[in-house]
């Protein structure tokens, strides 16, 4: 320790230069990082007294039943949204990859656009898309002669219409990591492999999957770190009610237990509970993908 | 070498600008406040639409010796957040700020405002509405943490050209004299819906409206739960017969709202006085249809602000003075000519200013209606879980229409739930 201090100070030019970062990262994440362990044990409402309450804000969230209910929401939204996404996104990649395909440059950009796009207008306007009522959807519907949804009426419905969101924003994201991936390949596998007759489909099985495994667990990883914190989506679509059917994920449920109802304790250690979920699932992501890598 | 030192410098520089901009600047106020020229400087909190920016400027220049430094921030919850978060850092910042309708939640902590009492507040308060006035003052009376702004009655609004079309009461005046209760206003609207085909405001509307029109809610004055019976369970019961009698428009979004009440949809809807500015800008369609009258089953309120100080500030006599002028009477009806916040001030009522015909409302007087409902609002004890119990229940009652659960079984789990939140 003295020696990494000495060090230090012998080079404290450059330090002092890197600092500017260090003193932020210090006040606005290491700080509430631990505040937030000691805020987990305390009762708080953000304006009066902290009352020490031990591990009892965690009791009162392993019983409540709207905990494990929102988790559950959760788990659907991550898989609904990210299992059909993450697949298309591969195969886009694919696709834009082939020799055959030209102007390349287009379809990534776009495929990407939909990633910076302000979230919120984006739910806007996928709200009275699959609006009840007056929805574009709707209309579709009835013209093909087919029955109107009531796509916020029911849990799988709102569900869906989520996942799209989801989906449509990232999955020209994963397409161009995907894209990078598959750029990095040698093409002199896929000569030797057609040399021997393979299929485009056995390439894709036998050279493309194994060679980019490590982006796709990558990828996995972040859209399984993203898809716990699914937060905008439900909160902007319910607007200032309470969130529609199905949609009450964890992080809207600490959001509003947090600024809403002003237990900001029970909020921190909700978000314990959440980092702990996260890591667990990102272990079994990496254990699941990463086991042949012999 | 020399050029190392001289980086150094720099940094640091810039370093030390970085971090005292973070940082609330302390020592300012100080050298300010006592300045040269003797001015006060005091710093005011609101947000767009809270009072009127013509009144802030007469303020500026009735009181020359004070420096008035007015900032004008985002509105709705993030400006509660940014006041919360004051308040839990000390209350060290504005001196004056504007507090929305939940000013009372902002009791509990009334030892971080100023008491507007000591300030000689009483000598004013028969100026304002009597119950308005106490939705600012702790239980005894003893303690007032905000002087009143406006006040937001809820009314009626309603289509007059669909209303006619059924032949039920369609003038202002029949609505008051013939529609009574709720049951009454139901009636009606089943005439409305057999002729015209139209609707009333979702099934979550009409609880609220009538949860907000009754003298006791969720809570009683002793901070007892009373929301699983009385009023409460009244309003619920209310509303899913209106449900189920097929006179509610379905429970959706805003959007869907708005395009229905374009779309001849809607005949009617409990509204506060700033719902008038919404459905001009959400309809225009509907231009010159619309009419408002005395709400069936009483009247509530649903919103309008308060001006308080801070403890921490070190003038609370001129920020008093400052407060006691922004929301005088005079300044009040400004603020109801500019975005037509209705004032608290009931002795200007029948101003000839405070007349308001409105082209979208085929020319009525729409204060011949809102200076009658405001001074017959009732207001509840409130309680700082309200907002818990609210969204609690509301959320159980719009899953009796969209997901077409037992209004019984709703209830129950509902009520199970609220509980379970106020058991710890």
């Amino acid at each position: 320790m003295g020696g990494l201090l000495k060090e230090i100070y012998k080079s404290r030019t450059l330090y002092l230069f890197i600092s500017p970062f260090y003193i932020l990262f210090l006040c606005f994440s290491v700080f509430p990082i631990f505040f937030s362990i000691y805020l987990a044990v305390h009762s708080w409402d953000g304006i009066g007294e902290m009352k020490y309450v031990g591990f009892s804000n965690f009791v009162y969230l392993f019983n409540d039943p709207v905990f494990w209910k929102a988790l559950q929401n959760n788990i659907i939204l991550w898989l609904l949204s990210n299992g059909p996404m993450l697949i298309i996104s591969l195969a886009i990649a694919f696709i834009i990859n082939l020799q055959l395909v030209r102007f390349k440059s287009f379809f990534r950009i776009a495929f990407f656009l939909p990633n910076i796009t302000a979230m919120v207008a984006v739910v806007i306007i996928f709200q009275s898309f699959f609006g009840n009522e007056f929805g574009l959807m709707n209309y579709l519907l009835t013209e093909l002669g087919l029955n109107k949804i009531a796509w916020f009426n029911s849990e799988l419905g709102v569900q869906t219409v989520i996942a799209l969101m989801i989906g449509w924003r990232y999955m020209g994201y994963n397409a161009i990591i995907y894209l990078s991936g598959l750029q990095k390949i040698p093409k002199d596998y896929y000569e030797a492999a057609e040399l021997d007759g393979a299929t485009l489909f056995q390439q894709f099985t036998k050279i493309t999957l194994p060679v980019l495994r490590p982006i796709i667990l990558f990828t996995i990883m972040m859209s399984t770190i993203g898809g716990f914190q699914i937060f905008t989506e439900p909160q902007v679509l319910a607007g200032p009610q309470s969130p529609y059917p199905g949609s009450d994920t964890v992080v809207l449920y600490l959001f509003r237990e947090g600024f809403k109802y002003q237990h900001f304790g029970y909020a921190a250690s909700v978000s314990w509970i959440l980092f702990i979920i996260i890591g667990l699932f990102s272990f079994i992501n990496w254990k699941f993908f990463n086991k042949s890598e012999d | 070498m020399k050029m190392k030192a001289y980086s150094s410098i720099l940094l640091a520089l810039c370093l030390a600008l970085v971090i005292s901009a973070c940082s609330q600047n302390t020592s300012k106020p100080d050298n300010e406040n006592k300045g040269d020229n003797g001015k006060v400087t005091l710093k005011l909190w609101y947000w767009n639409g809270a009072f009127s920016d013509a009144s802030l400027q007469a303020a500026k220049e009735k009181f020359p010796n004070i420096n008035l430094e007015a900032e004008k921030l985002p509105s709705g919850d993030d400006y509660l957040t940014k006041l919360r978060t004051t308040l839990a850092g000390g209350g060290n910042g504005p001196d004056i700020v504007a507090m929305d309708s939940w000013v009372s939640s902002m009791l509990q902590y009334k030892d971080q405002f100023v008491n507007l009492y000591d300030q000689g507040a009483s000598d004013i308060e028969s100026q304002y509405l009597d119950w308005k006035w106490k939705l600012a003052a702790d239980q005894e009376n003893k303690y007032l943490i905000g002087l009143p702004i406006d006040v937001a009655p809820v009314v009626l609004f309603y289509r007059t050209d669909l209303f006619k079309q059924a032949g039920v009461a369609s003038t202002p005046q029949e609505l008051h004299e013939q529609v009574k209760s709720w049951e009454d206003y139901f009636e009606l609207l089943k005439k409305v819906k057999d002729k015209t085909g139209s609707q009333t405001g979702n099934i979550a509307d009409i609880f609220r409206s009538i949860v907000g029109q009754s003298a006791e809610n969720f809570f009683d004055k002793d901070g007892k739960y009373i929301g699983d019976q009385g009023d409460v369970k009244r309003a619920w019961d209310l509303s899913v017969k209106a449900f189920q009698d097929g006179l509610t428009f379905p429970f959706t979004s805003d959007t869907e709202k708005n395009a229905a009440i374009n779309a001849n949809k809607i005949n009617s809807f409990n509204g506060a006085s700033w719902s008038v500015g919404d459905l001009i800008s959400a309809a225009p369609d509907t231009k010159g249809k619309w009419g408002i009258a005395y709400p069936p089953g009483g009247v509530g309120n649903q919103g309008g602000s308060f001006l308080g100080a801070l403890k921490h500030t070190k003038h609370p006599k001129e920020a008093y003075e400052v407060i006691k002028f922004l929301v005088s009477p005079d300044n009040l009806v400004q603020a109801y000519k500019e975005f037509g916040n209705y004032p608290s001030t009931p002795e200007i009522y029948n101003l000839p200013e405070m007349e308001s015909k409105n082209d979208f409302f085929g020319g009525q007087n729409l204060n011949e209606v809102f200076s009658v409902a405001a001074k017959d609002v009732k207001v509840a004890p409130t309680n700082p879980q309200d907002i818990m119990v609210l969204n609690t229940i509301v959320e159980g009652l719009t899953q009796v229409d969209t997901m077409k659960k037992d209004s019984n079984q709703a209830w129950e789990e509902a009520q199970t739930k609220v509980k379970r939140q106020l058991s710890r």
